[in-house]
C-alpha cells in the first residue's frame, strides 16, 4: 500500500521536472517559403500568426526572413530570431520560388516527408516572383497570408484546378513513370492569383501549363464534379458548367511501343451564352453544334498539352505508371526513351444536358 | 509432485475458465500487435503491390498450423509442458518448454520496445523512457496478476475499442488513386514466398494456444472461433495492405516506415485533425493485451514446470523486460530485435508441424502399448 | 477485508458474551433506572411491578388495555395474567438477554414482585418516524412517487404491497455490537440464486462493527473490494426499483434506520440506468441512455483531453479553433494543468458547499459560485473561458448519472486522468483508462463479475445495458443473477403476429 503511494508521489514530482511548452508558448509556423539567392544560399521566410486579445480577435502575422546555406542551418537561424520555440506542426503552405524549383526541391521534400510533425494535407506551390514579397504582403485585415493562400488553393482545387498537395506530390515523386505538379501562383498588386500548373520532372520544375489548359489537365487526371469551361467560338462566348466527367485509360500493350487511349466523357449544362448568331437555343442542332465545338476545343487542348509533356519529358498523367502496372518486366529506362514518341489518342465526348431555365 | 500424468496437473478450476468464444479475441489480439502499423513496407519489399497474394498465402499457412496445433493438443489433452514431458522426458522436455517461455518474453520485449519507438518517433522525441517503461510495466503487472480471465477480458475490450479505427480507412481510399492499381501478377513465386514469409511474422501469436488451451471450457468447441480469429486477422491485414497500396505508390512504400500511422495523418474532423495522435494513444489498447498475454504465457510455463510462484515470475520477467528496454535504446537495435524475433518466431512456427508429426507417432505407439 | 477483521475480533466477541451471561434481570433494571425515561412502579391489586421505557411505549395501550386488567383481576401466576390480557404476542421469559432486547424496543415488562425471575413482556411499541414521502435523490417525472423511509417494517410493507407473492422472503439478522441494527435481506425464493443468498447472508453475519447507522455502512463492509472507488452494491430509495430487481432475481438488503436499500449483485451498467428508462417508450429510453453514457465519458475525459492536447498535441487543433483557443489562453499565467486543477477544485468546492446547505441557500451558492467566480476568474485572467465552458459542461454531465453514488466516483476518477494527461498526453490518458478497465474487469459484486454484460460478454444482458430494447424482447432474466428460473414470460404468446385485417 505504501509503495503505491510513493509511486504516485514520484509521478507527481517528476511531472514538474519536464520543460513543457503549451500551445500559446509556441511559435506556430503556418507558411514557409524559400527563395533562391545564389548557389548554395537560400532565403527562407516563415509566417507565424500572432493571435490578438480576445475581444478584438485580430490575427497578425509575424514574418521572419533569414539567409541560410542549408535547411538545417535555416531552422537554426530562424530560431535565433524567434522569442518562442518554433513548431512546424500546423504548417499549411510551403512555397518555392521558381528559380529554386527549377534547380530542384528534393532536399525540401525529404525534410517534409521525414518530419512526423508535419501533416500530409499541406499545400505546396511554386511562386512566380519572390516568395518573401508574397508572404510579407498584406492582403486582408483578418486573414493571415497562410490562410489566404491555403484558401485560394482549396477553393480552386474544388473546381477547375487539379488536386495536389504534399501527399499527391510525394506519391508522384517516388513513383516510377509519374511526375508531380504544383500550383503556380504569383502576387498581383494586393492579391494572389493562381496562374497555372508547374510541371516537374522528379524534383525539378520543367514547364508551366497555362491557365486555359488547366481544366483540360484536370479532366485528364480525375473525375470532375464541378467546374466551368468557357469557350469563345465564332458565334459568341459560351460557358459550360461541368457536372460530371468520366475518365478511362486504355493501353494497347501488344506492340513494342505501347499505345494509349484516353477516353474522357464530360457532362454539363450551358449557363452562359452571349450574342449567339442563332436566335433560339431550342434548335436541337445548336446543342449538337455546341457539343462538337466543346469536344474539338478540349481535344485540341489535350493534344497540344500532351505533345508538350512529351517534349519536356514530364509525365503528370502517369502513363508510365499505368503501363508498368499492366506489363510484366517494365523497363524504366526503355520507357523513358520511348516516351516522347508514344502515341496518345485522346477521345473526348461532350454531353450537354440542359441550357438553364431561361431560353 | 504428482507429475506422472500430465492431465492431472492441468486441471483448471471452473471459475478460471473462459468460454470458447473468447478464443477468437485472444488469438486475434495476440496476432495484431505493433507490426500492423508498419508492415506494408516490409512485405512490399519483395513483391510490390502483388504482396496481397502473399498475405493470403501466409494466412492459409497459419490456418494449417492452427489445425495442427489443435490436433496436437486434442491428442494430449494437456498443455505444452505436459506434451514436452510426455514426448521428450522430464529434462529435455522441460528445457524446450523453458525456451518457449523465453520466446514469449522475447515477443513481449519486441512489442514493448517497438511501441516505445513509435512513441519516441511520433509523439515524444525526448520522453524519459526509463520512467515511462516503469509505469507501463507496473500497469502490465497489475493486469497480469489478475489472471487469465482478466487478460482475456482485456483482449475483448481491445478488439471492440480498436475496431472503429478501421472506419478511418475511408479517408485514404477517398484520396488515393485506384487508377494505378491493376491486378497483374508480375512477380515470381519465389518473390511471393519471400513476402509471405515476411507476412507470417506479423501473424505470430497462435503458439500461445499451447499454454492457454487448458483454460478453455470445452476446448475442442473453440476450434472454429480460433480459425475465425485467424481469418479476421488475415482480413484486417489484407484490408490494411490494400488501403496502403491505394494510398502510396509502389516505390513510395519503401520510404515509409510506419505506413498505417502516416495514413492517419490525413484524417480530419471539424473539431480534431491529425488523427495519428489519437490512433497511437488508442494503440495502447492493442499493445497492452498483447504484452499481457505474452507475459502471462511466459510466466505460466515456469509455474507448470517447477511449481514456481507465478506472481514472483511476473515480477522477475517484468524486471528483465525493464532492464532490457533500457539497454536497447537505439533505432537500429530495435530494428535488429524485430528481425531477430521474426527469425525465432519463424522457427517456432516451423516447430509446430514437427511436433505434430512427433506427437502423432508418439501417442499412436503409446496407445498400442496400452491396448 | 472483512475476512481479516473477523479473525482479529473473534476473541473480543467471546469476552462480550461472558458479560452477557453474568447479567441478571435485576442488574438490567438497575442499569436502566439510571435513565430518567425508565419507569418502574407497582400497580394493581396484586402489586405487580410494571416497568418500561416511557419514550418507547404507547401510553394508550398501557392505560386502556393493561392497567385496567391489572386492577380488576387478582392473579398469582404470570401465565394466568397472560391469558387475561387482551394483548397479542406476549411472552414469559427468564432470560435477561431477551428481556433487554425486547424492553429496549418498547415492550412493557410485568413481574409478580420485585426481583422475581419470571417476566411477562407485552409489546407496546411506538416508533417515531417519517411518513412515506416522494423520492428526492432519484426523482422521476412519471412513475411511482413513493420513497423508502427509515423503518424496515414500513419499507418491507412498501415492497410487499407491490409484490404479493408468498415466495417473497425476508431474512433478518441483527448487526452491530452496540446498535443491534436489524438488517434484512429480501429475495424471491425460486428465482434468486441460493448461492447469492448464502453469500450475502454469510457476509452480513461476518460483519464486526459496533454501529450500523446507514445502509452505506453495509455497502462498504460487504463489498468485494473496499478500496475501489466504484460502489459494488447499488443503493436505491425507490420501492418500485427495488421490486423490479427482486423480480429479476437479485437480492435486496434493507437496513432499519436507512431510507436506502441495497441491491446486489449489480453491474456497472446498472448505475447508469434510471427508472425513467422503463417509463418511456424504448427508442426514447435508449437514446437518453446513450446520451447519459456519453455525458459520463465527457465528464471524465474532457478536461484531461484539454490538458493533453494543449500541452503536447497542439497539432490536433484545427486552424479555425486555434485562434479561439490561443487568444483565450494568451494571458493566462498558468500552464493548462494548473488552470484545470484550479477550476476543477473550484467546482468541487461549490459542490461540497452546496451539498449540505438547505435548498434555498444552496441554490444561491450555486449561482454566486457559478456566475460570479467563473466570470471573475476569466476577467482576472486566471483561467481561459474555453476551459470554463468545458469544466462547467463536465460538471453538468456528471449530474446526469441517475445513481448518486456513481456520481461521486466520477468526480474522483477525473483526477488520475488529469495526471496521466499532464505526464504523457493522450498516451497517459489511455494508460489511466487501461488501468480502470482492468480494475473494472477485476471487480466483483457478491462474487459475480461487476463489468458483466461487457465481460463476460452476455448478449442476453446487453439488451438492457446501453440501450433498452422493448419489453417483449426481454423474455429472460439477466444472466448476471444466475436466476433459478430464467424465463420471464412466454415469448411465443407475447409476440404472436396477426395478419393484415384479422
Amino acid at each position: 500500500m505504501n509503495r503505491k503511494w510513493i509511486c504516485v508521489l514520484l509521478v507527481i514530482f517528476l511531472t514538474g521536472c519536464q520543460q513543457i511548452y503549451s500551445v500559446e508558448d509556441r511559435a506556430i509556423v503556418q507558411i514557409l517559403g524559400y527563395d533562391y539567392v545564389e548557389k548554395d544560399v537560400l532565403k527562407g521566410t516563415v509566417g507565424i500568426p500572432q493571435y490578438g486579445e480576445e475581444e478584438v480577435r485580430t490575427v497578425e502575422e509575424l514574418n521572419l526572413t533569414v539567409n541560410a546555406e542549408s535547411l538545417k542551418d535555416f531552422s537554426q537561424q530562424v530560431e535565433k530570431e524567434s522569442s518562442k520555440p518554433l513548431s512546424m506542426g500546423k504548417l499549411a503552405v510551403t512555397l518555392y520560388n521558381q528559380k529554386l524549383a527549377e534547380s530542384g526541391i528534393d532536399e525540401f521534400l525529404d525534410v517534409l516527408s521525414r518530419d512526423p510533425r508535419v501533416g500530409r494535407n499541406i499545400y505546396l506551390g511554386v511562386v512566380d516572383g519572390e516568395v518573401q514579397e508574397l508572404i510579407e504582403g498584406k492582403y486582408n485585415q483578418n486573414e493571415t497570408t497562410a490562410k489566404y493562400v491555403k484558401g485560394i488553393m482549396e477553393n480552386n482545387m474544388q473546381r477547375n484546378f487539379p488536386k495536389t498537395n504534399l501527399h499527391h506530390f510525394l506519391y508522384a515523386y517516388y513513383a516510377e513513370g509519374l511526375d508531380g505538379f504544383l500550383p503556380y501562383i504569383k502576387k498581383r498588386n494586393s492579391h494572389i492569383q493562381i496562374s497555372g500548373v508547374a510541371l516537374f520532372d522528379g524534383g525539378k520544375m520543367v514547364s508551366v501549363v497555362t491557365d486555359e489548359d488547366v481544366l483540360t489537365l484536370k479532366l485528364l487526371l480525375e473525375e470532375v464534379k464541378e467546374g466551368a469551361l468557357p469557350l469563345s467560338p465564332e458565334m459568341g462566348s459560351v460557358g459550360m458548367e461541368i457536372t460530371d466527367s468520366n475518365l478511362k485509360y486504355e493501353v494497347d500493350n501488344s506492340k513494342d511501343i505501347p499505345e494509349f487511349d484516353i477516353k474522357v466523357k464530360v457532362t454539363g449544362f450551358i449557363n452562359e451564352m452571349k450574342e449567339q448568331e442563332l436566335e433560339s437555343t431550342q434548335t436541337p442542332g445548336l446543342v449538337n453544334d455546341l457539343e462538337t465545338e466543346f469536344k474539338n476545343h478540349l481535344k485540341a487542348s489535350a493534344d497540344k498539352m500532351i505533345a508538350k509533356f512529351q517534349e519536356d519529358q514530364t509525365d503528370p498523367l502517369g502513363l508510365g505508371n499505368i503501363l508498368k502496372n499492366r506489363r510484366r518486366n517494365f523497363d524504366k529506362e526503355k520507357w523513358e526513351e520511348q516516351y516522347p514518341e508514344v502515341p496518345v489518342n485522346v477521345d473526348v465526348e461532350v454531353k450537354i444536358t440542359g441550357t438553364g431555365i431561361s431560353l | 509432485m504428482n507429475k506422472i500424468s500430465g492431465k492431472q496437473g492441468v486441471q483448471i478450476p471452473e471459475q478460471f475458465l473462459v468460454t470458447p468464444m473468447f478464443v477468437f479475441f485472444i488469438i486475434h489480439s495476440m496476432q495484431v500487435g505493433v507490426g500492423i502499423l508498419g508492415f506494408e513496407g516490409y512485405i512490399a519489399e519483395h513483391s510490390g503491390f502483388d504482396s496481397w497474394i502473399s498475405i493470403i498465402m501466409a494466412g492459409v499457412f497459419i490456418h494449417l498450423l492452427l489445425w495442427m496445433l489443435y490436433n496436437i493438443l486434442r491428442d494430449s489433452g494437456g498443455d505444452i509442458v505436459s506434451i514436452h514431458r510426455d514426448v521428450f522426458g522430464k529434462y529435455i522436455g522441460g528445457f524446450f518448454s523453458l525456451i518457449l517461455s523465453i520466446y514469449f518474453l522475447l515477443l513481449a520485449l519486441t512489442v514493448l520496445r517497438t511501441f516505445l519507438e513509435v512513441i519516441q518517433v511520433w509523439i515524444f522525441p525526448s520522453i524519459r523512457i526509463e520512467f515511462f517503461t516503469l509505469v507501463f510495466l507496473m500497469l502490465i503487472y497489475y493486469l497480469v496478476i489478475g489472471g487469465f480471465r482478466l487478460v482475456t477480458g482485456f483482449c475483448m475490450i481491445s478488439v471492440i475499442l480498436t475496431l472503429p479505427l478501421l472506419l478511418l480507412k475511408f479517408f485514404p481510399i477517398d484520396v488515393g488513386s485506384v487508377n494505378y492499381l491493376y491486378p497483374a501478377i508480375e512477380h515470381s513465386l519465389t518473390d511471393l514466398l519471400k513476402s509471405a514469409k515476411a507476412t507470417i511474422l506479423s501473424f505470430l501469436g497462435i503458439e500461445l494456444l499451447f499454454v492457454f488451451y487448458p483454460f478453455i471450457k470445452h476446448p475442442q468447441r473453440s476450434v472454429k472461433w480460433a480459425h475465425f480469429g485467424v481469418f479476421f486477422t488475415v482480413l484486417i491485414y489484407l484490408a490494411t495492405a490494400l488501403v496502403a497500396f491505394i494510398y502510396y505508390s509502389e516505390e513510395q512504400l519503401e520510404h515509409v516506415t510506419w505506413g498505417t500511422i502516416s495514413l492517419w495523418k490525413i484524417v480530419e474532423f471539424p473539431f480534431i485533425e491529425r488523427f495519428e495522435y489519437i490512433g497511437i494513444a488508442l494503440w495502447v489498447y492493442v499493445i497492452v493485451p498483447n504484452i499481457c498475454l505474452a507475459m502471462w504465457g511466459a510466466s505460466r510455463i515456469p509455474k507448470r514446470l517447477f511449481n514456481a510462484n507465478q506472481k514472483l515470475m511476473i515480477v522477475v520477467y517484468c524486471a528483465i523486460l525493464y532492464i532490457l528496454t533500457l539497454f536497447l535504446d537505439d533505432r537500429e537495435i530495435v530494428e535488429k530485435i524485430n528481425t531477430f524475433t521474426s527469425q525465432v518466431g519463424f522457427y517456432v512456427l516451423l516447430y509446430i508441424p514437427l511436433l505434430f508429426v512427433i506427437t502423432k507417432v508418439f501417442y499412436k505407439v503409446r496407445n498400442q502399448h496400452e491396448s | 477485508m472483512w475476512k481479516r477483521k473477523r479473525g482479529r475480533e473473534e476473541a473480543k466477541k467471546e469476552k462480550e458474551l461472558k458479560t452477557h451471561t453474568e447479567q441478571t434481570i435485576d442488574s438490567l433494571f438497575n442499569t436502566l433506572a439510571k435513565s430518567n425515561d425508565f419507569k418502574s412502579y407497582s400497580a394493581g391489586s396484586s402489586h405487580y411491578i410494571v416497568s418500561y421505557l416511557k419514550t418507547m411505549c404507547e401510553p394508550k395501550l398501557l392505560n386502556q388495555s393493561i392497567l385496567p386488567i391489572l386492577t380488576k383481576y387478582e392473579v398469582y401466576t404470570l401465565a394466568e395474567l397472560k391469558n387475561k390480557l387482551p394483548v397479542e404476542a406476549t411472552e414469559i421469559t427468564k432470560d435477561p438477554a431477551v428481556v433487554q432486547e425486547k424492553m429496549m424496543k418498547g415492550y412493557i415488562s410485568i413481574q409478580l414482585r420485585e426481583n422475581a425471575p419470571d417476566v411477562l413482556l407485552l409489546p407496546a411499541i411506538t416508533v417515531e418516524g417519517r411518513e412515506v414521502s416522494i423520492p428526492e435523490v432519484e426523482f422521476s417525472v412519471v412513475g411511482p412517487k413513493e420513497a423508502f423511509v427509515e423503518s424496515l417494517d414500513k419499507n418491507m410493507n412498501l415492497m410487499r404491497k407491490r409484490l404479493t407473492l408468498p415466495q417473497l422472503t425476508l431474512k433478518e439478522v441483527s448487526i452491530g455490537k452496540i446498535t443491534k441494527t436489524r438488517v434484512g435481506i429480501v429475495y424471491i425464493d425460486g428465482i434468486a440464486d441460493p448461492d447469492n443468498v448464502t453469500t450475502v447472508l454469510q457476509r452480513l453475519e461476518d460483519i464486526e462493527y459496533d454501529q450500523i447507522i446507514d445502509s452505506s455502512f453495509i455497502t462498504q463492509m460487504i463489498a468485494d473490494n473496499s478500496t475501489s472507488p466504484f460502489p459494488q452494491l447499488l443503493d436505491t430509495e425507490r420501492p418500485d426499483r427495488a421490486v423490479e430487481v427482486i423480480v429479476e432475481g437479485k437480492i435486496v438488503i434493507i437496513v432499519d434506520g436507512s431510507p436506502h436499500v441495497l441491491t446486489c449483485p449489480t453491474t456497472i451498467v446498472e448505475f447508469f440506468s434510471s427508472s425513467d428508462d422503463y417509463f418511456l417508450p424504448w427508442p426514447l429510453a435508449s437514446v437518453f441512455r446513450l446520451i447519459r453514457l456519453f455525458a459520463v465519458f465527457f465528464s471524465v475525459l474532457s478536461t484531461s483531453l484539454y490538458v493533453a492536447i494543449l500541452t503536447y498535441h497542439h497539432e490536433m487543433i484545427p486552424e479555425e479553433l486555434m485562434s479561439t483557443i490561443v487568444s483565450s489562453r494568451a494571458d493566462i499565467p498558468f500552464p493548462p494543468i494548473l488552470e484545470v486543477v484550479i477550476l476543477e477544485l473550484t467546482i468541487e468546492l461549490l459542490r461540497e458547499a452546496g451539498a449540505r446547505l438547505p435548498t434555498k441557500i444552496g441554490q444561491t451558492i450555486g449561482i454566486v459560485g457559478g456566475i460570479v467566480i467563473g466570470t471573475a476568474a476569466v476577467d482576472a485572467g486566471l483561467t481561459s473561458n474555453v476551459l470554463l465552458i468545458i469544466v462547467a459542461l463536465a460538471a453538468l454531465a456528471s449530474f446526469t448519472t441517475p445513481v448518486y453514488q456513481i456520481g461521486n466516483t466520477i468526480r474522483l476518477i477525473r483526477f488520475p486522468f488529469l495526471m496521466g494527461a499532464q505526464l504523457w498526453g493522450l498516451i497517459g490518458v489511455s494508460m489511466v483508462m487501461v488501468f480502470y478497465v482492468g480494475h473494472l474487469i477485476k471487480l466483483k459484486s457478491i462474487g459475480r463479475p461487476f463489468f458483466a454484460p461487457l465481460y463476460p460478454l452476455r448478449f442476453r444482458d446487453l439488451r438492457d445495458a446501453f440501450i433498452r430494447l422493448p419489453f417483449n424482447k426481454q423474455s429472460e432474466r439477466p444472466l448476471q443473477t444466475r436466476p433459478v428460473d430464467p424465463v420471464r414470460f412466454n415469448v411465443r404468446r407475447a409476440s404472436e403476429k396477426r395478419d393484415v385485417d384479422e
